[in-house]
C-alpha cells in the first residue's frame, strides 16, 4: 500500500515535493496507509498541480480524471440500456480517458528508478501506450460502410410497409425495393432495436453488427433464417437474413 | 468543522508538530482521521498563508508552529462557530 501512495505521491508537481517530499515520505512512514489514502494522495496531487504546478497541466489531468468517470457511466448505461444509439459521445469520452490515463501513468511513472524492484513498472509504460494506440485505432476506425443493405421476408408486404414507415427516425430503416411478392430489402444506417417498433420482431444473426448496420434483435417464434442478407459492401460474411414478423 | 486548514490550527495550539502528530492528535480530538493528502493539502495551503511556520528539526520529520497570524485567524473561526454553535442551541431549546 505504502508503495501505491508513493506512486500516487508522483502526481504531485516537482516544486511541491522539493519542498515537502522528504516530511510527506516520514509521514508515510509514521502511518499505516489505507486503501482511501490513495485516493487522498490522487485528489492532493490533483490539487496542487493547480496550486503549484501548471493549469494546463491540472486541466489536462482533471479531464483525463472526469473522462475516465464518464467512460465508466458511458459504458453502465450502455449495458443497462442496450446498445441501441450511436456512440460518438462514448468515443470521445475513451479517447479522452484513455489520453488522460496515460498522461497521469506516465506522470506517476516518471522518475521510477531504472534497477530494483520497481523498475518493471517503467516497461508497462510503453505497453500501456502501445495497447491505448491500438484501442483507440480500433475505435475510430469504421468497421462497416454506413449503409448497409439487409433483407428481410415479410409476411405481408404491404402491412410491412406501413409499418416501416413507422420505426423511429433514428433507425431509417426503409423499405427500398420489391424484390418478391413477400419480400422487401430494408437499408439500415443506424442502430436498431427490435423494441423500437412496436409489434415488430426483427431477426438478424449475428445479433450485433458493428457502426453501420446494426441488428439487435429478439428471437420471433417464426423466424427463419434461410440466406445471406443482401449486404454487398459488409465486410462481415456471416451476416444472414432474418425475418420482420409481425 | 471538518475543514482540514482549522482542525491542523486547532492542533498546532497545543504545541509544534510534524505531520503524523497532527494527524493524530486530529483523530483523537475531533474524530477524524484525515488523509495524507488531505493533510498536506491543509499544512501546504496555511504555510502559504503565512499561518503556520516550519520550526528547524533533526530529522525528516518537519514540525510547524503557530504563528500570532494563525492565532488570530483560529480565533476569529472559532468566535464564528461558537456564535453558529450557541445559535443552533438556542433554537433546539425553542423548536
Amino acid at each position: 500500500m505504502r508503495r501505491l501512495i508513493r506512486l500516487a505521491a508522483r502526481l504531485y508537481p516537482a516544486s511541491w515535493r522539493a519542498r515537502y517530499g522528504a516530511e510527506f515520505e516520514a509521514l508515510l512512514n509514521d502511518m499505516r496507509p489505507a486503501w482511501r489514502d490513495v485516493f487522498d494522495v490522487v485528489r492532493g496531487g490533483l490539487e496542487m498541480q493547480i496550486r503549484w504546478g501548471h493549469a494546463a497541466r491540472a486541466a489536462a489531468m482533471a479531464a483525463g480524471t472526469l473522462a475516465v468517470f464518464f467512460s465508466v457511466w458511458a459504458a453502465l448505461h450502455d449495458i443497462a440500456h442496450g446498445l441501441e444509439r450511436d456512440y460518438t459521445a462514448e468515443y470521445v469520452g475513451l479517447v479522452a480517458s484513455a489520453l488522460g490515463f496515460a498522461f497521469l501513468y506516465g506522470k506517476a511513472l516518471r522518475g521510477l528508478p531504472h534497477r530494483g524492484r520497481l523498475a518493471w513498472l517503467r516497461g508497462t509504460g510503453v505497453l500501456l501506450a502501445i495497447c491505448d494506440i491500438a484501442a483507440v485505432a480500433a475505435m475510430v476506425s469504421p468497421r462497416l460502410p454506413n449503409d448497409a443493405l439487409a433483407g428481410f421476408d415479410l409476411p405481408d408486404g404491404r402491412s410491412a410497409a406501413g409499418r416501416a414507415r413507422r420505426l423511429p427516425s433514428h433507425s431509417r430503416t426503409q423499405p427500398a425495393a420489391k424484390t418478391g411478392r413477400r419480400r422487401y430489402k430494408a437499408r439500415m444506417n443506424a442502430t436498431t432495436l427490435s423494441s423500437d417498433a412496436p409489434g415488430w420482431k426483427i431477426c438478424a444473426h449475428p445479433l450485433l453488427l458493428q457502426h453501420g448496420g446494426i441488428f439487435i434483435g429478439n428471437d420471433a417464434a417464426d423466424h427463419h433464417l434461410d440466406g445471406p442478407v443482401m449486404c454487398p459492401s459488409c465486410r462481415s460474411s456471416s451476416i444472414t437474413r432474418g425475418t420482420m414478423a409481425l | 468543522v471538518s475543514d482540514p486548514a482549522l482542525l491542523v490550527l486547532a492542533s498546532l495550539t497545543e504545541g509544534d508538530k510534524h505531520g503524523y502528530a497532527i494527524m493524530v492528535d486530529v483523530e483523537r480530538f475531533a474524530g477524524i482521521r484525515m488523509g495524507p493528502g488531505t493533510l498536506y493539502g491543509a499544512i501546504t495551503r496555511l504555510e502559504q498563508r503565512g499561518l503556520i511556520r516550519p520550526v528547524p528539526s533533526p530529522d525528516r520529520r518537519q514540525p510547524y508552529r503557530l504563528t500570532s497570524a494563525g492565532r488570530a485567524h483560529l480565533e476569529q473561526e472559532v468566535a464564528a462557530l461558537a456564535r453558529v454553535v450557541r445559535t443552533a442551541q438556542g433554537r433546539l431549546r425553542h423548536a
